[in-house]
């Protein structure tokens, strides 16, 4: 089993229980340029500031249908709107804005009949983002509703062992997040709420929020699907939200939208490993700037170990819900074999999919997708992927199998 | 400062596919210590000749079939110190060679290299050169009359192996030490069942072998030779003898073990553990002759993918199995 302890020394020789940052959040100066992903804005009309539009700090730039909307972190002008690719975002459109002029859009606070439709009109209206799915916040919360959660859990999991963004946020807004969290419970009708937590945060966490519920998280990888599956198994339907989009949801009750963001920066390319706050859209060599990255770094990759994305550009914007950041200086490359059938990937999957299994039909002639089983089920934690000895790409695999499944061509 | 662009996970792998072939061939390297001492340099020299023959039927296959060669699959090398250790220790030189080009040319290559052969390539060259040689490969030396010249010569103080005494119908006259450090006329490194069994320890610990097919192997001949023993004994005798001689333990960790020819799911391990259990008594009973494993397990692995299928099937109409 791929559990927390044996993924230590596969993650890039650390040993992150001693090296795990416990320091506070350092909140970064504002670029000059900053370039804002606007996620689902492919239709003119949702982009709300063309090219050369002067723009105040807190005006919405996108309003897509069904993806959050976009506001400007800093007071500007337009550059450019340009289509170009994002990590963790895909090719999206993004406006690039030159930061200058301190005008502000004033904050007015939520209005409605219900606290159910105020809270979702600020998860809305605020653009907030769950940085652990990267979904919008009130789809989030729509989908928990339906699925009649009666235990809601500020996430503070980390699946890798040198992240602690989430972390740091429930240690310094702490009351801000159960706020946020006591919302968000309100609209999705859940009776209780909590804090989800990996063991070696769990002292830490009890001392300085007394009050919340804390449920411990199993020490194997992906965390949050296996504590999620325990807690079914004792009768609980629970959910799982980010503390940074509950700390927004919190002000956002207040009119203030989700504009930046936390994120960790760390690896063996990295001088001071730190907590950053930084404006959405900032570009990377910003936030590398108050790390310090050694001459001898060669792989940059934004997001978790086994899901994140390579950058290569230091202009590359950071997104909101990053969470993390990683500098390495000898990253390892897999080199690609045959299958030989040991089956750990099927022995990790915490869905209970095997992943060989669809390798093998995917490689036959004519793909039986009857024999693609279970594939819409994968939630994309790449386990498989992370212990295949012959370093195949199964979790891709299988979301290729379940795109077949979906798409229903088959015949 | 020059990056990299690789794609997710960014996870040092700690087990590849050479470093479990590499486990394998530790493991059978340490069977060649025992029988080196037996019967002097010899053995290693069997070793070697096997391991080169294997390896250069390997880069002539990949020429042949077109294959990419030279990207560290070091599965060629345990094939061939597998025969090396199924043979007896006296045999010609030419029998590994001749084991290992019909393991390597007509069993693992045309299937398509490495983990796409349905049979074990060595379990199948095993059987080859039993079914063609049978009196060079049951010709055992002796252990305890020293040394053996390296020339070809059958010079070789021959000894009478349990094996042939059980297919006969009589009790081997054997203590206890001697089975367990292998002290007995038999394959080369098949006889030393102490150091078979750490070998198998190290694998399960490492996960390069998985606990099934071994256990129910284990399970299946010990119950069979409990319930109908060849000899006149109780049954705990028959189990030691049965289990401890012969190739039986070795082609149970060795040869089952290897996870390519061997079935992906839990539930088919295990049936695959008892049919392979159940193929070599029976052979052991009604055959000819005296080292029947390497047939149990090519039958069996003929099977691996139908018990994959069948497991597959049940799974998908809503059975839950492991």
């Amino acid at each position: 089993m791929l559990s927390a302890q044996d993924l230590l020394p596969l993650l890039h020789g650390y040993q992150m229980e001693s090296r795990r940052l416990r320091d506070g959040i350092t909140e970064i100066p504002t670029p000059d340029t900053l370039t804002i992903p606007l996620p689902g804005a492919e239709e003119s009309y949702t982009r709300l500031a063309g090219e050369g539009a002067e723009v105040a700090k807190g005006q919405v730039l996108s309003a897509p249908k069904y993806a959050a909307l976009a506001h400007a972190p800093a007071a500007g002008f337009v550059e450019a709107v340009e289509f170009r690719e994002i990590p963790s975002c895909g090719q999206v459109w993004t406006a690039r804005l030159r930061v200058e002029g301190s005008q502000a859009v004033q904050a007015r606070p939520v209005r409605g009949e219900t606290e159910a439709e105020r809270v979702l009109r600020a998860a809305a209206d605020a653009g907030i983002v769950d940085e652990m799915t990267g979904r919008p916040l009130y789809q989030e919360l729509y989908r928990l509703r339906r699925r009649e959660v009666s235990l809601l859990l500020a996430c503070g999991i980390e699946d890798d062992p040198w992240c602690s963004s989430a972390c740091a946020v429930l240690r310094e807004q702490g009351e801000q997040v159960l706020e946020g969290l006591r919302l968000a419970a309100a609209f999705c009708g859940a009776k209780e709420t909590g804090l989800a937590v990996s063991p070696p945060e769990l002292r830490a966490l009890r001392g300085s929020l007394p009050a919340a519920r804390i449920e411990r998280a199993p020490a194997r990888y992906p965390a949050r699907a296996f504590l999620l599956r325990r807690l079914r198994a004792a009768g609980t339907a629970a959910g799982l939200l980010g503390p940074q989009a509950l700390a927004a949801l919190a002000a956002a009750m207040q009119g203030e939208p989700q504009t930046h963001g936390v994120v960790t920066v760390f690896g063996d390319g990295v001088r001071t490993p730190r907590n950053l706050r930084f404006p959405c859209g900032a570009p990377l060599s910003s936030l590398l700037a108050s790390c310090g990255v050694r001459e001898e770094a060669s792989l940059f990759y934004v997001g978790p170990a086994c899901q994140g994305h390579t950058v290569t550009d230091p202009d590359t914007p950071i997104p909101l819900h990053a969470r993390c950041i990683t500098v390495l200086l000898h990253p390892q490359k897999r080199r690609r074999m045959t299958c030989i059938g040991c089956g750990r990937c099927a022995s990790v999957c915490p869905q209970g999919i095997l992943p060989w299994q669809i390798h093998e039909s995917l490689h036959r002639e004519k793909v039986d997708p009857f024999l693609l089983l279970n594939v819409q089920s994968c939630i994309g934690c790449a386990a498989c992927t992370a212990v295949c000895p012959s370093g195949l790409p199964l979790s891709a695999e299988v979301a290729r199998a379940a795109a077949i499944r979906k798409s229903g061509d088959f015949f | 400062m020059k990056l990299h662009t690789l794609s997710a996970p960014f996870l040092r792998r700690e087990r590849t596919t050479v470093s479990m072939m590499g486990d394998a061939l530790a493991a059978l390297a340490a069977l060649l210590i025992l029988p080196t001492v037996y019967f002097g340099p010899r053995v290693l020299v069997m070793a070697l000749v096997s391991m080169t023959a294997c390896a250069a039927f390997d880069i002539l296959a990949c020429l042949i079939f077109r294959h990419t060669f030279g990207s560290g699959d070091p599965s060629a090398l345990v094939t061939g110190l597998t025969i090396a250790l199924l043979l007896p220790v006296n045999a010609p030189y030419w029998l590994p060679v001749l084991a290992g080009a019909f393991a390597i040319l007509v069993v693992k290559m045309p299937l398509g290299s490495t983990g796409n052969n349905l049979f074990n390539p060595a379990a199948a060259g095993m059987a080859f050169v039993t079914v063609c040689q049978p009196d060079l490969v049951f010709l055992y030396a002796n252990p305890t009359a020293g040394w053996l010249d390296l020339s070809n010569d059958i010079t070789a103080v021959l000894g009478s192996t349990p094996g042939s005494a059980l297919l006969e119908g009589l009790k081997p006259s054997l203590v206890p030490r001697d089975l367990l450090w292998g002290v007995y006329a038999g394959p080369m490194g098949c006889t030393a069942a102490l150091v078979i069994g750490a070998g198998a320890l190290l694998l399960l610990a490492r996960r390069t072998i998985r606990w099934e097919p071994l256990a129910f192997f284990l399970l299946t001949t010990a119950l069979l030779a409990a319930l109908f023993p060849r000899i006149y004994c109780p049954a705990l005798t028959s189990v030691k003898y049965e289990l401890l001689t012969g190739s039986l333990l070795f082609c149970g960790v060795f040869l089952l073990g290897d996870p390519v020819t061997s079935p992906r799911t839990m539930t088919g391990r295990c049936i695959f553990g008892v049919l392979a259990g159940a193929l070599l008594m029976g052979m052991r009973h009604a055959g000819a002759y005296e080292q029947t494993a390497c047939f149990a397990v090519l039958i069996a692995n003929a099977f691996s993918p139908v018990l994959d299928r069948a497991v597959i099937t049940m799974r998908r109409k809503g059975v839950r199995l492991p």
